[in-house]
């Protein structure tokens, strides 16, 4: 598919030697992997009910696969975008130490594999929503919208807030307002925590040519975007312990997070000019990757310990 | 004489190693991948096992 033209065309710089198990493990995307399966665990947790101990590392196993597998995918077809950006540009393809095939058919293989065994050993929603995330990352997010729309992170964002809900409807095999909730909050953390990333990545977006906001609409409406988020993201957070789906600690802890969280958004909004204004940027960015596994940390911890108690 | 190898063959012996670790991989994804499904359907049978008509 790679020869066919697509948008992934990218003169490979003659391979080195043949690719070892490392460069495979690297195109699966490790980091956000461990945060994908974090999320959908805290949700497993969190659902009514219960999973035989096996059946729910065999759904976690398979979200890890399946978040691995559209993390292949999407370096197959970013493969020459990723060439031209300092972040990405050492990931195994554009360092030619993967082809773009090899990556496909890797991709490929672990999303087929994956989406099966969570549909015959888990359940078919799990696996539904499974092939879906996958889907939806692939071809909405990376293959659309990427290329084409700075909106591309905050639809896209949705792939990335999926797979909670995968992990409640491991254990439920169903889909619920908890779930949508868990979704919704990983959805509106993406556009402040990817925008703040982009204000000091700007340049390399912009050599890349891949429309994130401060290319398209600026700077300054950026930080206007990025405080908006942030005002629709703290309460959304709070919520949980409002519906009765976490408890005081939560609340507690995530109103906490939640006005460290405005400050610093706030701090993005308002520092626009110089060294400071990139600073503040980047102090988001990180604390943002800080506060969404606080509070998935924390309603963890609450429901391990309600269910050990009881 | 010490044995000189030349970086071609070097080359080639890494290529060979990689490929081989590339094969055990494999294998051992393949030997997990049965064993979770052995205990799956061990877990879905649950207490039928024991319980069949002989």
């Amino acid at each position: 598919m790679q020869g066919m033209g697509g948008p992934g065309e990218i003169s490979q710089v003659g391979q080195l030697s043949e690719p070892g198990v490392g460069e495979f493990v690297e195109l699966m995307k490790p980091r956000v992997m461990s945060l994908v399966v974090f999320t959908a665990l805290t949700a497993m947790m969190a659902a009514p009910g219960s999973i035989h101990p096996v059946i729910g590392m065999i759904a976690l196993l398979t979200i890890a696969v399946g978040a691995g597998a559209a993390g292949a995918l999407n370096m197959w077809y970013d493969a020459d975008i990723d060439a031209r950006m300092a972040r990405t540009a050492a990931r195994p393809i554009p360092r030619g130490r993967v082809t773009a095939n090899e990556a496909l058919t890797f991709g490929s293989v672990l999303a087929i594999f994956s989406i099966l065994t969570m549909g015959v050993l888990v359940n078919w929603t799990a696996g539904a929503l499974l092939a879906l995330t996958i889907g939806f990352y692939l071809f909405v997010y990376t293959m659309w919208l990427k290329r084409r729309t700075p909106q591309n992170i905050v639809i896209g964002g949705a792939a990335g807030a999926f797979p909670p809900m995968i992990g409640w409807a491991a254990v439920t095999g169903s889909v619920s307002i908890e779930s949508v909730l868990m979704f919704l909050i990983i959805f509106m953390w993406t556009p402040p925590h990817f925008w703040a990333l982009a204000l000091y990545r700007c340049r390399d977006y912009e050599r890349a040519a891949v429309p994130m906001l401060p290319v398209v609409a600026g700077a300054k409406e950026t930080r206007r975007q990025i405080w908006l988020y942030s005002l629709i993201l703290v309460p959304l957070a709070i919520a949980p312990a409002l519906i009765g789906m976490a408890g005081v600690t939560y609340g507690v802890v995530s109103a906490a997070l939640g006005a460290v969280f405005l400050y610093l958004a706030w701090r993005v909004c308002r520092i626009t000019e110089g060294r400071e204004a990139d600073q503040a940027a980047r102090q988001l960015f990180a604390f943002s990757i800080l506060y969404l596994f606080l509070l998935f940390a924390v309603l963890l911890l609450e429901h391990a310990v309600a269910r050990w108690i009881a | 004489m010490a044995l000189v190898m030349s970086p071609n063959r070097d080359g080639e012996q890494e290529s060979k190693k990689r490929q081989r670790m590339r094969s055990l991989a494999i294998a051992l994804v393949l030997g997990v991948m049965a064993v979770l499904f052995y205990l799956a359907t061990i877990v879905h049978l649950g207490s039928n096992v024991a319980n069949r008509p002989l």
